[in-house]
């Protein structure tokens, strides 16, 4: 596990310059929210942190899973979804801008 | 119409590419010479009813066989033998200059001359009658100042009426005395050889012993050699003389008399402004500071905003991307056929290095705009002495500061950016000493294992990565260069500080995008051969028949699950068989992929209608809105893509394990157990070098795959720990030397031309990075050293021995002898 998530996070890390980071979320209908990340060529994004801000504070705190996705349950009120690659490498998306 | 070829020729810093923008156009061409690094630029341009064919031949001091350049120039007038020959000239520095124009009158093809930066000499007070040179040496001379666009149409006048003349030319000679004689001899000798030059030209290069024109002369006058010997030796012994350093005498001598009889220099003692700038800018104390002012500053602008402007220009390559997904045939649930996994991985490697190009453009215009100003040879000027020690050359420093010295950049930058270091031997360890810089994206990795091992000695730990680099950089390129790069051409560095210019913006963009044309041009070309290697060795030998059978058997228990769960649906029958199930999951897939490139709400909206229009029927599953039914089926098409990707990934896991590149992996073992490394880590290597995207899936499941848990990695790490901070000070030393990334690999076979060298720049690395991190490991379980211990020890001996190569004398004796004794009491 130690050597898991080391190495993964290091791959990743050699991913975060040179591509673009993106990500994209969508409504399931079902009351929660999928947010899907990667990177520009192609890379994973399992195990780059992924949080839920509302209000300025941190409601959701976690990293993709293998299939470089997030699942959480929408929050009433306000929020958006921050895929977090690193240093000035992050993308917000807006509850507005999540459709079912 | 007639079609005119016109080579110009011109010494470093005259002006020559301004020029050439000046009468050329936008329509450019741009390539290297075959088999060498320098650029050829041709031009195209219409004037007068004549097609015009330039060729910009690189910039020399003179016509020698000397360097590299002057060998592509000479080449070119040999070979392609040009109609007109134009010569630009520095008119603010004319009697230097001078010299090359003697050398290319000489040659026999008319000549004309260009006076450059006008308005510097006149801003000097410089007078120069340049119809009396136009008289002098009976060619004509055209006024002309690139920077401010002035010149061009005279300049093609010229060269349109002096090609129409070409037939009326009348042969140019220096009378060079006492030479004379032997000059003529030689011509004698070679009078009716096929070669089309100028006999005189060619007697006299011989007598320079010009290596070039010495081999294309043998061809046909085998004993030339012996020959022109013999008549040198004559000549010296009759006057004490050298031929080739008494020619040169003659041609400074012509070049003085037409400086004394066209030019008044009002102003000679006076202070230039060039002058008064470079006493702040190379000022002892001031220069240092400036120069990393400046290092910043290019980092900051191409480099971090360069990068923003990615967020931009990428939208366009996912664009292409997905073109080329649509054309490839689809999967048929978890059958990929191979062609689309190639595919997809070809078009992942070129889009990878073309997301570089708004950082290319911008460093690539930037440092055309410190060539033109004249700041990249005072930056030679500054730090040249230190380099020299290490082999290096003062114009590393850019590479070097791009590939990450200070704060992290990017190698690829870094090694494109060596270009324009003039010496051969300090370009290739350049090249070779930027990928150990700390790059960006190895940051992130010292954190996470610091934060788990190195939890009170952070701070430090960190300042001995951050600074190590540069001296491992500096003794590897003292290493590579008494090595291996022994042999290689070495530019005698002539220090000539050319006065400041404004550089125009039109010759900055043309060069910035001739650049990066070069570059697009190379990736499409390099990255075929590459990706196709790399695709191979990670996809064969491929699965075993068992693997096959257990993997069918989990693809045809996940789709019928599926098929349970969704049977009672009053839609069922639009999904009963595997294929269109697959071709569900497939639209399912792709809507996911290319609203994910859709950065706007527009264009998220353009996609929901295109996806609407491919197929009515499918799209309700995606987007189900009140649709209970179909929520039902969006549900389960969602645990179906999750569970298919699941799958996807072992088999790609499997795949790379028992792959070539895997096998390589188990192969290493034996080597790298001395670092403390098991053959998954070398995979891990190995792979993360090859394909990131296998690399982080391959892992997943090559260790112990628990499930996802939320704690943070480094507390993971630090209690899951099978290693020890030794240990990790051992990975630490690997990753620091660890081998260049593919995006700069192909840019270190763009820069030397090689795959000889590109395999070098492989293996290398990794070589040094074994021995060192297995000696760090081995010492310090010997001694029982702490992780911190080592890479302490580590530290000081790398810094001591960089200080000792600094301090080791480098003044190369270059005579010996004197009498030899055999027998000392003798004396």
């Amino acid at each position: 596990m130690m050597k898991k998530s080391l190495f993964v996070l290091a791959l990743l890390a050699n991913s975060l310059f040179a591509h673009t980071a993106l990500m994209s979320c969508f409504n399931n209908g079902d009351n929660t929210i999928t947010c899907e990340g990667g990177f520009s060529d192609g890379s994973s994004a399992s195990g780059v942190k992924f949080f839920v801000l509302q209000n300025d504070k941190k409601i959701l705190d976690t990293r993709m899973n293998e299939d470089s996705e997030v699942t959480f349950n929408i929050p009433s009120g306000s929020y958006s979804a921050v895929f977090d690659a690193g240093d000035g490498h992050q993308i917000h998306v807006k509850d507005d801008d999540i459709t079912e | 119409m007639n079609n005119i070829k016109v080579a110009l020729a011109g010494q470093p810093n005259c002006g020559k590419s301004t020029i050439f923008n000046l009468v050329s156009g936008i329509e450019q061409h741009i390539a290297n010479y075959p088999g060498v690094t320098v650029d050829k630029k041709v031009g195209y341009f219409k004037y007068d009813n004549h097609k015009i064919e330039m060729v910009d031949l690189p910039g020399t001091y003179s016509f020698s066989s000397y360097s590299l350049e002057e060998r592509v120039a000479k080449d070119f007038i040999l070979d392609e033998s040009p109609d007109v020959i134009v010569n630009v000239i520095d008119a603010s520095n004319i009697k230097r200059n001078l010299y090359l124009t003697f050398q290319l009158l000489e040659i026999g093809i008319p000549v004309v001359v260009v006076l450059n930066m006008m308005d510097v000499a006149k801003r000097r007070d410089i007078e120069i009658d340049s119809k009396k040179i136009s008289q002098m040496l009976n060619c004509p001379v055209v006024e002309a100042s690139g920077a401010k666009g002035l010149g061009g149409k005279d300049i093609m006048k010229n060269i349109v009426a002096t090609a129409k003349n070409k037939n009326s030319y009348q042969e140019f000679k220096i009378n060079y005395d006492e030479l004379e004689h032997h000059i003529n001899s030689l011509e004698e000798k070679i009078s009716k050889i096929a070669l089309i030059q100028n006999k005189r030209w060619l007697a006299i290069k011989i007598l320079e012993s010009d290596s070039t024109i010495i081999q294309r002369v043998k061809k046909y006058e085998p004993s030339i050699e012996e020959f022109a010997k013999k008549e040198e030796d004559i000549f010296h012994e009759r006057y004490d003389k050298d031929a080739v350093s008494f020619l040169a005498s003659y041609r400074y001598d012509s070049a003085d008399i037409i400086y004394h009889k066209a030019l008044k220099e009002k102003n000679k003692d006076k202070q230039t402004l060039t002058q008064k700038v470079d006493k702040i800018i190379l000022n002892r104390f001031l220069a240092i500071p400036i120069l990393l002012f400046f290092m910043f500053m290019v980092y900051q602008i191409s480099i971090v905003w360069g990068y923003k402007l990615t967020d931009y220009t990428w939208p366009i390559l996912a664009a292409f991307k997905n073109i080329v997904i649509d054309i490839l045939p689809q999967a048929n649930f978890t059958d990929v056929p191979m062609i689309t996994d190639f595919g997809i991985w070809m078009v992942n490697s070129a889009n990878a290095l073309m997301n570089y190009l708004p950082i290319f453009f911008i460093l690539f215009a930037l440092i055309a705009i410190m060539e033109d100003v004249g700041y990249m040879p005072r930056m030679a000027f500054i730090l040249d002495r230190v380099f020299k020690k290490f082999g290096l050359h003062g114009q590393s420093t850019l590479p070097l500061v791009l590939g990450g010295a200070m704060v992290g950049g990017c190698a690829v930058p870094g090694v494109m950016s060596t270009k324009g270091i003039a010496d051969d031997r300090a370009r290739m360890a350049t090249i070779f000493s930027v990928p150990y810089m700390n790059c960006l994206a190895k940051v992130p990795f010292y954190t996470l294992i610091l934060g788990a091992f190195f939890k009170p000695d952070m701070a430090i730990m960190m300042f001995f990565i951050s600074t190590i680099t540069l001296f491992i950089a500096m003794i590897v390129a003292k290493l590579i260069t008494s090595t291996i790069l022994k042999t290689r051409e070495t530019a005698p560095f002539l220090m000539e500080l050319p006065p400041y210019h404004i550089p125009t913006f039109k010759g900055v963009i043309i060069r910035a995008s001739q650049r990066v044309w070069v570059y697009i041009k190379k990736v499409v070309t390099i990255v075929l051969a590459v990706a196709v290697i790399l695709f191979a060795m990670l996809q064969f030998p491929g699965l075993s028949d068992e693997s096959k059978i257990k993997f069918e058997d989990k693809s045809s228990k996940a789709l019928s699950f599926f098929d349970t769960k969704v049977k009672a649906s009053i839609y069922y029958e639009e999904f009963d068989t595997k294929e269109e199930v697959s071709a569900l999951l497939n639209y399912y897939d792709e809507y996911r992929t290319k609203r994910m490139t859709a950065t706007s709400k527009d264009a998220a909206k353009r996609v929901d209608e295109r996806f609407l229009l491919k197929n009515k029927t499918f799209y309700k599953y995606i987007k189900p809105k009140r649709d209970k039914e179909a929520r039902k089926i969006n549900k389960e098409l969602r645990k179906l893509s999750s569970k298919r990707k699941a799958i996807l990934r072992q088999i790609k896991n499997e795949k790379v394990e028992n792959s070539i590149l895997g096998m390589t992996g188990r192969a290493m073992e034996p080597v790298t157990q001395y670092a403390g490394f098991d053959w998954k880590i070398n995979v891990a290597f190995l792979s993360s070098f090859a394909a990131r995207e296998s690399a982080v899936a391959t892992l997943g499941s090559l260790y112990e795959n628990n499930k996802a848990d939320n704690m943070r990695a480094e507390e993971a790490m630090a209690l899951n720990s099978g290693y020890t901070p030794l240990h990790a000070t051992a990975i630490i030393i690997f990753m620091l030397l660890t081998p260049p990334c593919i995006a700069t690999m192909i840019v270190v076979k763009m820069q030397t031309n090689s795959y000889k060298w590109m395999m070098f720049a492989i293996f290398f690395p990794i070589g040094l990075g074994i021995v060192l991190s297995s000696l760090v490991f081995t010492l310090g379980n010997i001694f029982s050293w702490s992780g911190f211990e080592a890479m302490t020890y580590f530290y000081v001996s790398v810094v001591l021995l960089t200080i000792a190569i600094a301090l080791f004398p480098q003044k190369n004796i270059n005579w010996n002898g004197g009498i030899k004794l055999k027998n000392k009491k003798e004396l």
